[in-house]
């Protein structure tokens, strides 16, 4: 399915198709440990080179959408999800978690690059992806860890600003 | 505010409220976590917390551990969002059921907005339209945070929004001139100018226009300001009933909750007498910021 609209003075579309869930499905449960059932209840469309979630029942046409939905997962290159798409799926996800504590999550947020040895009882095995970065048991966002097992913050730099504050006063 | 004195109840009172500083409440997003998850988290950060006993979700910040609610993890994850009591209550009036279409006129920040989309439990689908391009970033920053899946944002003038729908309720919260924020900013405990009251009302006549309109027969609209002057409110909503097909819908409000009902008459204006079926609140009836909401039925 794939419904158009005008967006800043140009018709765009809206693709729907059952292949971008797919790709969303297999990818945060392959990735992620997130049950594949439980994108049941959602639609998932492509703009650009991001796969976008919603849960909208309806579009009305003639209308000049500024957003709509949650952004996932980036699909240029190696699929990459967001901090936001990460923070949504907390609760149903279950590997390549790697869990910070305030002093190696705020190195991270200043842009710091950790060995994964610096965090204990992670759920990954180190292998080179995205993965989610997680404090006090809940997961904050996005990391990176590249072939020689150095972690990353992918955290947008706004939001990274806003939990570094956060964490001051703890 | 003198001009106020004989329709605010117990006016000394309501005056000697605005010069103190408006308490903080939360509305938990159940879209996220339950409440007692957050409520726990909050207090063992120390922050004491009361249940507001009549609006579902809210509650009422006492006291803080030295620093904003607003600076906590559990904010910044949208397990809740600072919301004032007043219009809190504006979402639930509205009424939204699971899987219906719903138009927010005049959106941002989105307070409203996501509320509308936790009743509805992130189903249907609303449209949240912004025409100010300035506001539409906090719009969008807040339907990420607080998970809202349902909204799809559009940027029009409310007073020409296109024909589409047509919409089974439509919230219509009008740019105002704030005398109900008077608790919040000094500057505007005087009361707003009259002329700027004058200008604004022609606005909110159209916005509550189109907001007929765009609704079916038989939807509803609800027309809500964070003001006092019945320029902007009563008077507005009289002549929506005069020029639309449209009747108003009583207010059912709990005994419980101190209030005030709308005007009939205000300084030789007369309205229609349905008008005292909406409801006016002030902020010493709730310890709040101040609210004037009406709901209308499309005929």
């Amino acid at each position: 399915m794939s419904k158009r609209f005008k967006y800043k003075g140009k018709v765009i579309s809206l693709d729907f198709s059952d292949n971008w869930k797919e790709i969303v499905k297999q990818y945060f449960h392959d990735r992620f440990g997130v049950p594949e059932s439980m994108w049941d209840q959602y639609k998932v469309f492509n703009r650009g080179d991001e796969l976008w979630l919603a849960s909208f029942s309806i579009v009305p046409s003639d209308l000049r959408i500024v957003k709509a939905g949650l952004r996932l997962l980036r699909i240029k290159g190696n699929p990459k999800p967001t901090t936001v798409a990460l923070q949504w799926l907390s609760p149903y996800i279950t590997k390549n978690v790697v869990n910070t504590n305030k002093e190696t999550l705020s190195k991270l947020l200043q842009g710091g690059i950790l060995h994964i040895s610096n965090f204990p009882e992670s759920t990954t095995d180190g292998e080179k992806g995205y993965v989610a970065l997680a404090f006090q048991g809940l997961i904050v966002g996005c990391g990176h860890i590249s072939s020689g097992g150095m972690v990353k913050s992918q955290i947008p730099a706004g939001k990274a600003r806003e939990l570094l504050e956060i964490l001051a006063r703890l | 505010m003198d001009r106020y004195a004989d329709i605010i109840p117990d006016f000394e009172s309501f005056k000697a409220c605005l010069l103190t500083p408006q308490p903080h409440y939360i509305r938990v997003n159940t879209l996220k976590v339950t409440e007692q998850e957050v409520i726990s988290k909050l207090e063992k950060l120390g922050f004491i917390l009361q249940k507001v006993s009549f609006a579902r979700w809210f509650y009422k910040v006492i006291d803080t551990p030295g620093y904003s609610i607003t600076h906590t993890l559990y904010h910044w994850l949208g397990w809740f969002y600072v919301q004032d009591i007043a219009p809190g209550l504006v979402s639930p009036i509205l009424d939204p059921q699971e899987d219906e279409l719903i138009l927010d006129l005049a959106a941002a920040p989105g307070g409203k907005t996501t509320h509308i989309a936790q009743i509805m439990k992130n189903t249907g689908t609303i449209i949240a339209n912004e025409p100010v391009t300035g506001r539409l970033r906090s719009l969008q920053a807040n339907t990420h945070r607080m998970g809202v899946l349902n909204t799809i944002i559009t940027q029009h003038n409310g007073i020409m929004f296109p024909d589409s729908g047509p919409f089974d309720r439509v919230l219509v919260d009008v740019p105002c001139s704030g005398e109900g924020r008077a608790r919040e900013t000094k500057s505007r405990r005087k009361g707003a100018e009259e002329g700027f009251i004058e200008s604004i009302s022609g606005t909110q006549k159209g916005l509550l226009r189109r907001a007929i309109q765009l609704t079916k027969p038989g939807g509803i609209i609800v027309y809500s300001t964070c003001t006092f002057a019945p320029e902007e409110n009563e008077a507005v909503v009289n002549y929506a009933l005069q020029n639309e097909p449209c009747e108003i819908v009583p207010i059912e409000m709990a005994e419980n909750i101190p209030h005030s009902k709308g005007l009939i008459k205000w300084q030789g204006m007369e309205f229609d007498d349905s008008l005292r079926y909406t409801i006016r609140i002030y902020p010493h009836q709730l310890d709040s910021g101040g609210m004037y909401i009406a709901k209308l039925r499309r005929l």
